[in-house]
């Protein structure tokens, strides 16, 4: 039996999953998200292994002799620093925080040289961004440790400090290509490589421990991967498939044995390491299902949805409510709506709000196939998989197939639990583990005739995303 | 002295028993009464009004009224661009053909190379508003319609019933045909050659003071003393601006209701210098001249916006009376939801930008109120560059009763706003050409400096308005963007 553990940005989920790789329990704590200052978005660090260990409790109670390893997925781009003795003295900043807003600007100077080393655009979001910050606000000095939460965890269970390669890959401060600290990127962050963890293998048992609170004895700690990567390994979804998921943010990702770094300047897409040798290609917009509730709260109205094609009308979304990160690299980027007319209702602007995130979409996936990583049809994740117009609509826009799952909630679960079976050698590849609560269920096919409008819409879209980017229009 | 007013607006029709102050010091409204007039599009891209539905309104109003109220004359107002073809014997041939009326949008061009030429003469854009083009639409579509017939506008069908022969007043013609020469005040040769007519088919032409008595079959029709005088009045527009203004320069008025308008009052005929035709000029009276502009898309969009967002329209005064939010809590609002009468305000719809997650539907209404105010800060550039200048802006119409709106009105053009509360404009301008009929010049200038002390100005930052100069900087990129403009749509 394997105890896989996912903490995610609103919740810490734990799983035992049986050897032919059943869900037998779970157990589910959500994660409340402090804000101590503007832009501030923190995670409490000791409270989340406090829910992890709990949870590592709950799951294996009446299991204590059977469960053989502990498998650890957490969410990426978290920052947090430690003392000499590995007490906290930040809290772990999540992807939220945008305190590092005005550093961003400054490692942009580097951005493309720094993608090309990292896989990772010049984004706040990313540990190094953070760091730049807290050294300014000298809360960061040579005798602290840096924590990226994964790291913290291993630490509590095994007294070492060390982070997977793959949520280490999600930092700015990996080298994707040699799988080392990057020493460009240490210096643009100002940080020297004795802050941070001992770079390991997600894949393979790090250590054997006790754990003395859930009676656990010799269970193996394999350090996983960052969340992302392990829903795409629970789902077995490896190129040419990939996850479309449709929560919070809208995320774009292929798991692909090859390196791949966008050729263009924009550096539209991220490349991170997942786990066995295997990378993740994607991108992520802000402006997800999180923007969808804050559209409805405003834009009170009906449930149903306008048949015709929004953008075909010329009424366009431009769904930035959150700035945006990929494939559009500029936090200052705002929601906009163009070509309303009289006729057009509630109805129609959740339409054109749909159509504007699938959009979006559809640029990350085309800037990932322009280099040469092919999408067949991807699967959905998160919460927005419920709801079929907007599945329709994305299926619509990116022209591919959607594959929904018939429990997209454990994905990460089951995709720990895989990187902990191949590290105890039951299975050779990811692509051999199948897990039955993960399979799809529902296909949503693209109709071809709107296929070849939203093609035509996307080209308009482009360009409106140029104007409001500061071109020298500079609306 | 009582005046009953007849105001023929595109949405309703007002008539109200008006008493003006023997010390010329106040005009009252005594009572009024609305009707809706019903919109009828017999085809796609029609609306048209029913003269005889027009004219039942009429009676009805001025016979329920007249049961209360003795007048001592009657004032007329209507609404601009009305084309109606009544027959030799004046009976209506065609109902009447309002500016929404958007039939005769592709005949524009038949003017061609004569746009310009015609602007110059007419002060008329080309565009599909005005009667010249919707004659050149009836020509080729229905042309029986025009044989042996009358082109009236809105003021002469009124007459022709009222008085038994159809005369319009120069403002209304000036505003209405794109026909009349303003330099010379006549109709205009190269005009009606473009538009296949001649004068024999055009209503007299006469000042707004210009005053007759009823004919005695109409005043039995309305329960009026027979030979009760009649005076032509100016079009809707141009009553209001004469009520704010009183015919002085340096002074612009707006207003801002379903649709809106800037102009200013000018000594002679001002017609914009540049090719865009920006400015509309017409006719006001006394040899003065109104230049200036107006948009469609106003308080209509301002209600669309509350339907979007589902608030409840009760909810808009509160929202309207409270102070405007900042210019950067509020999203760049572009509000062309109806094509425009302005040739180079072309737009594929509305846009609203910057958008973030901070912002309320209070706020994206507030947007649309300000995107129309822009629209018309806009045209007040327009007269500046034209040697228009004015220091002063007074404003009218629905929305201008909260003082929100008026407080913005300020910030936006950085000028001081006057609004005259209790009364409608309308009505002054209606009382004042009453006395320039009855009393003479000098009773209009008395009344005008005495309406002068009822103004109400709102106070403003300097400081925001520096901060809207800014916004509206990129509401003039926005409107020039060719990314917004019709013809790049999906190339």
């Amino acid at each position: 039996m394997i105890v896989a553990v996912d903490v995610g940005t609103s919740s810490v989920k734990a799983g035992l999953v049986s050897p032919g790789g059943r869900l037998v329990r779970s157990y589910v704590k959500p994660i409340p998200l402090s804000t101590p200052a503007q832009l501030a978005a923190e995670h409490d660090l000791e409270l989340m292994w406090r829910l992890v260990l709990e949870g590592v409790v709950r799951v294996s109670r009446g299991y204590e002799g059977k469960v053989e390893a502990i498998s650890l997925g957490t969410y990426l781009h978290a920052l947090g620093v430690l003392d000499e003795r590995f007490r906290v003295v930040v809290n772990v900043m999540t992807y939220l925080d945008r305190r590092c807003h005005a550093e961003q600007k400054e490692i942009e100077e580097r951005g493309f040289e720094l993608y090309r080393r990292t896989g990772c655009p010049p984004i706040f979001v990313f540990p190094l961004c953070k760091a730049l910050w807290l050294r300014r606000q000298g809360l960061l000095r040579s005798s602290h440790k840096l924590t990226f939460l994964k790291d913290y965890l291993v630490y509590k269970l095994t007294g070492r400090h060390a982070v997977d390669y793959g949520v280490a890959s999600g930092t700015g401060f990996l080298n994707v290509r040699d799988l080392r600290w990057e020493p460009l990127a240490l210096e643009a962050g100002a940080v020297d490589e004795d802050m941070l963890p001992q770079l390991v293998e997600g894949a393979k048992v790090y250590e054997r421990v006790d754990v003395r609170d859930a009676r656990l004895t010799d269970v193996a700690v394999v350090p996983g991967s960052f969340d992302g990567a392990l829903q795409n390994i629970g789902y077995g979804v490896f190129s040419p498939d990939a996850v479309l998921n449709l929560g919070s943010t809208t995320v774009v990702r292929a798991l692909t044995q090859d390196l791949v770094i966008d050729r263009e300047p924009e550096a539209r897409f991220f490349t991170y390491y997942a786990a066995d040798g295997y990378r993740v290609v994607g991108g992520a917009s802000n402006n997800g299902m999180a923007v969808v509730k804050w559209f409805k709260s405003i834009f009170r109205g009906g449930r149903s949805l306008r048949g015709g094609i929004m953008c075909r009308d010329g009424v366009y979304v431009l769904p930035f409510a959150a700035g945006e990160r990929y494939p559009f690299r500029d936090p200052d980027l705002t929601f906009t709506f163009t070509g309303l007319r009289l006729e057009h209702k509630h109805e129609d602007l959740v339409k054109a709000l749909f159509e504007g995130m699938a959009l979006v979409a559809k640029a990350i996936v085309d800037a990932v196939e322009e280099n040469t990583v092919e999408v067949r049809q991807l699967h959905c994740a998160g919460g927005g998989c419920g709801n079929a117009d907007l599945v329709r609509v994305f299926a619509n826009v990116l022209c591919k197939p959607i594959l929904i799952h018939k429990n997209p909630r454990n994905a990460v679960v089951l995709g720990a639990a895989a990187t902990a079976m191949k590290a105890l050698g039951y299975i050779k590849s990811f692509s051999e583990a199948e897990f039955r609560s993960g399979a799809p269920v529902t296909r949503v096919n693209p109709d071809n005739d709107s296929c070849t409008v939203y093609e035509e819409c996307l080209k308009k879209f482009l360009k409106l995303v140029n104007v409001f980017r500061g071109s020298p229009q500079g609306v | 002295m009582r005046v009953l007013s007849i105001d023929l607006g595109t949405t309703n029709l007002k008539t109200s028993v008006l008493e003006i102050g023997d010390d010329l010091r106040q005009v009252r409204t005594l009572k009024s009464i609305v009707s809706r007039l019903t919109p009828h599009t017999p085809e796609p891209g029609a609306h048209e009004h029913s003269p005889q539905e027009v004219r039942m309104l009429i009676t009805q109003h001025v016979r329920h009224l007249t049961r209360s109220f003795k007048v001592d004359a009657v004032v007329l107002a209507t609404y601009l661009f009305a084309t109606v073809i009544v027959d030799r014997e004046l009976k209506p041939r065609s109902n009447i053909i309002t500016w929404l009326d958007e039939r005769s949008i592709k005949f524009v061009r038949l003017v061609g190379e004569r746009g310009p030429e015609l602007y110059r003469r007419t002060g008329c854009p080309p565009t599909h508003i005005y009667t010249l083009p919707k004659l050149l639409w009836l020509r080729r579509s229905c042309p029986a319609t025009l044989a042996n017939a009358l082109i009236l506008d809105g003021k002469s069908l009124l007459t022709s019933w009222m008085l038994g022969y159809p005369v319009t007043d120069l403002s209304t013609a000036s505003g209405t045909y794109q026909m009349l020469n303003i330099s010379e005040l006549k109709w205009d040769p190269l005009a009606l050659e473009t538009a296949g007519v001649d004068e024999s088919s055009l209503p007299q032409l006469a000042e707004a003071y210009f005053t007759d008595v009823l004919r005695e079959s109409a005043a039995v029709d309305m329960g009026l003393k027979p030979a009760t005088p009649v005076i032509l009045g100016l079009y809707d527009g141009g009553s209001m601006i004469f009520g704010l203004n009183g015919g002085v320069r340096d002074v612009a008025v707006m207003n801002v209701g379903t649709s809106a308008m800037l102009r200013a009052v000018v000594n002679k005929p001002v017609v914009d210098s540049s090719p865009h035709m920006r400015l509309q000029t017409y006719y006001l009276l006394d040899h003065l001249w109104l230049s200036g502009g107006a948009v469609n898309n106003a308080g209509v969009v301002v209600e669309f916006m509350v339907k979007l967002v589902n608030a409840d329209v009760s909810e808009l005064p509160r929202i309207l009376e409270g102070a405007p939010p900042k210019p950067w809590e509020t999203p760049l609002t572009l509000p062309l939801l109806h094509p425009e009468r302005l040739p180079f305000l072309r737009s594929a719809g509305m846009h609203i930008l910057s958008i973030g997650p901070g912002t309320s539907a209070r706020a994206l209404i507030w947007g649309v109120v300000e995107g129309v105010l822009m629209l018309l800060k806009l045209l007040g550039d327009s007269l500046h560059e034209n040697g228009i200048p004015y220091g002063e802006v007074r404003i009218g119409g629905g929305l201008a009763r909260y003082r929100g709106v008026r407080e913005m009105a300020s910030l936006i053009f950085g000028k001081r706003v006057g609004y005259v509360g209790g009364v409608e404009a309308s009505h002054i301008g209606n009382a004042l050409l009453t006395l320039r009929a009855t009393e003479g010049v000098k009773a209009v200038d008395e009344f005008v400096r005495n309406v002068g002390t009822l103004l109400e100005y709102e106070d403003f930052s300097e400081a925001l308005a520096r901060e809207y100069e800014l916004k509206y900087s990129r509401f003039k990129r926005l409107v020039c963007s060719d990314l917004l403009q019709p013809s790049s749509e999906g190339s």
